[in-house]
């Protein structure tokens, strides 16, 4: 397999969920014997230009910290998905792809960041002078220009801007429906549903709750708007725009749907 | 989730953790590691170099250590609300990804010896692609297209008649016009490919065909 595609395959799997199901050899599981002192510095409380941080599944670099709102742009280690308009970056901890993606960070969304690299000031001047003053990014640091346009780098590209449309300032969002009901679906392989469980269970940002005909899903402002794949072991169950409440018809108790239920972003 | 958070974050407070919050943090942290690696891509990407299991091995030592010395980080963030979780994944993937990185960008570097001309991790990409488009066209065109292509290339005539010559090198050059839109190539990548790849390999191919 070509690198590049290796590469592209590596990064929409970083989008989906780690599966949960995996089995590991309970002999194994002890923490690694060893002791390291060393510890990062406070760098990291410092807000400045040239910071990276990663929200969820999705990096970015400060590239104006003055300006409130701050202004970013989007980056990612797979960085041999640069485009001919993208920079590629040394950091201090690894390559980095930064992207012509210019999103705004509220304080909300900087607080649940993490710290991860730190690029250079003049890299991000760069990228600011190509962004708001049409010059030039330097050829030896950019991408190679795609003329195909499934090649993997746009298909990159497309997808980093539409997961990062939640960062406008003026984002309004995919029209949230309030409520949908699925019709009966056949799905494979569910356990049995069994007597001694709770009306209730929950997910990180998702509650489930059993009533008389359904199981509903209640999506949190996080989740309700996202354009997701909702699975129940395996089984496609719903794609779209998550609603606030997805009513399923099927016969089992919460607790039983927590266990196989499955989000994933697209 | 809850529990795993609270495990985490006892040991990066360097607390003593009981073994159930011993064995919860470990297999959490695994089963990441497992799912990541667990691919036959990486597989196939690792061999020569890793077997998976050594790979699993080092990419776990290597996250423990991460956590502990990006621990103030971490639990800033965790405080915070970050999500961990995605944190842990992205860690895991890059530092995999990382790993078969730096054997498949070397591996050019080394076969090639243009380290002057071409230094960055981009040039080894573009090596990269160029040595791979290479034996895709060479390896898909047919016999005639490849030897009036490769004649080209050297600057050497046909014995064939200049129409028949004429006929395949355009049927060669619309066939390698496809191979870039089918397999997405970048046009730089085509003319390192022509300029080292293919005229080293026409070398040979011309030579076993004499």
């Amino acid at each position: 397999m070509r690198w590049i595609e290796f590469v592209y395959k590596q990064y929409l799997k970083s989008l989906k969920e780690a599966d949960n199901n995996i089995k590991i050899n309970q002999k194994e599981i002890k923490l690694p014997e060893y002791v390291l002192e060393n510890a990062d510095n406070d760098d990291y409380i410092k807000l400045e230009v040239g910071n990276i941080y990663q929200i969820d599944d999705l990096y970015y670099v400060i590239a104006d910290k003055d300006a409130y709102p701050y202004e970013v742009f989007i980056c990612s280690p797979f960085w041999e998905l640069a485009t001919e308009e993208d920079l590629i970056a040394e950091g201090k901890e690894r390559t980095w792809v930064v992207e012509s993606i210019v999103r705004y960070v509220n304080k909300r969304y900087f607080d649940r960041s993490i710290f991860i690299d730190k690029i250079s000031k003049d890299d991000i001047l760069l990228m600011r002078d190509y962004i708001h003053k049409g010059k030039a990014l330097p050829s030896d640091k950019v991408g190679f220009k795609t003329e195909s346009k499934n090649a993997f780098q746009r298909l990159f590209k497309e997808s980093e801007q539409r997961r990062s449309l939640f960062m406008m300032p003026f984002f309004m969002g995919n029209k949230i429906e309030d409520q949908i009901t699925l019709k009966p679906l056949k799905i494979k392989d569910l356990p049995m549903a069994a007597d001694s469980f709770e009306p209730f269970a929950s997910v990180e940002h998702i509650e489930i709750v059993e009533n008389e005909k359904y199981i509903t899903l209640l999506f949190d402002d996080e989740f309700a708007g996202c354009i997701a794949k909702v699975y129940l072991k395996d089984n496609l169950i719903y794609e779209g725009v998550l609603p606030k409440r997805l009513n399923i018809a099927v016969k089992l108790h919460p607790e039983q749907v927590k266990e196989i239920l499955k989000v994933e972003f697209i | 989730m809850e529990n795993f958070k609270a495990s985490l974050i006892k040991f990066l407070k360097r607390e003593n953790l009981s073994k159930n919050e011993e064995e919860l943090l470990v297999l959490e942290i695994k089963k990441i590691v497992f799912w990541a690696s667990r691919d036959p891509d990486i597989s196939e990407g690792a061999k020569d170099i890793y077997s998976v299991e050594d790979l699993q091995e080092e990419i776990l030592s290597e996250t423990f250590c991460k956590l502990i010395e990006k621990r103030n980080i971490i639990l800033s963030a965790i405080d915070k609300g970050a999500n961990v979780k995605a944190y842990l994944k992205g860690l895991i993937i890059h530092s995999t990804v990382d790993k078969l990185r730096k054997k498949n960008l070397k591996t050019v570097e080394l076969n090639q010896n243009l380290e002057t001309e071409m230094k960055t991790e981009k040039d080894k990409l573009l090596l990269i692609e160029a040595e791979e488009f290479a034996k895709i066209s060479l390896n898909n065109l047919s016999k005639a297209e490849r030897e009036a292509l490769c004649l080209e290339l050297l600057g050497k005539g046909s014995s064939k008649s200049k129409a028949a010559f004429e006929k395949a090198k355009s049927r060669a050059r619309k066939r390698l016009k496809n191979f870039v839109l089918e397999y997405k190539f970048s046009s730089v990548v085509v003319e390192i490919a022509l300029r080292v790849f293919m005229s080293e390999l026409c070398k040979k191919f011309v030579n076993i065909y004499r």
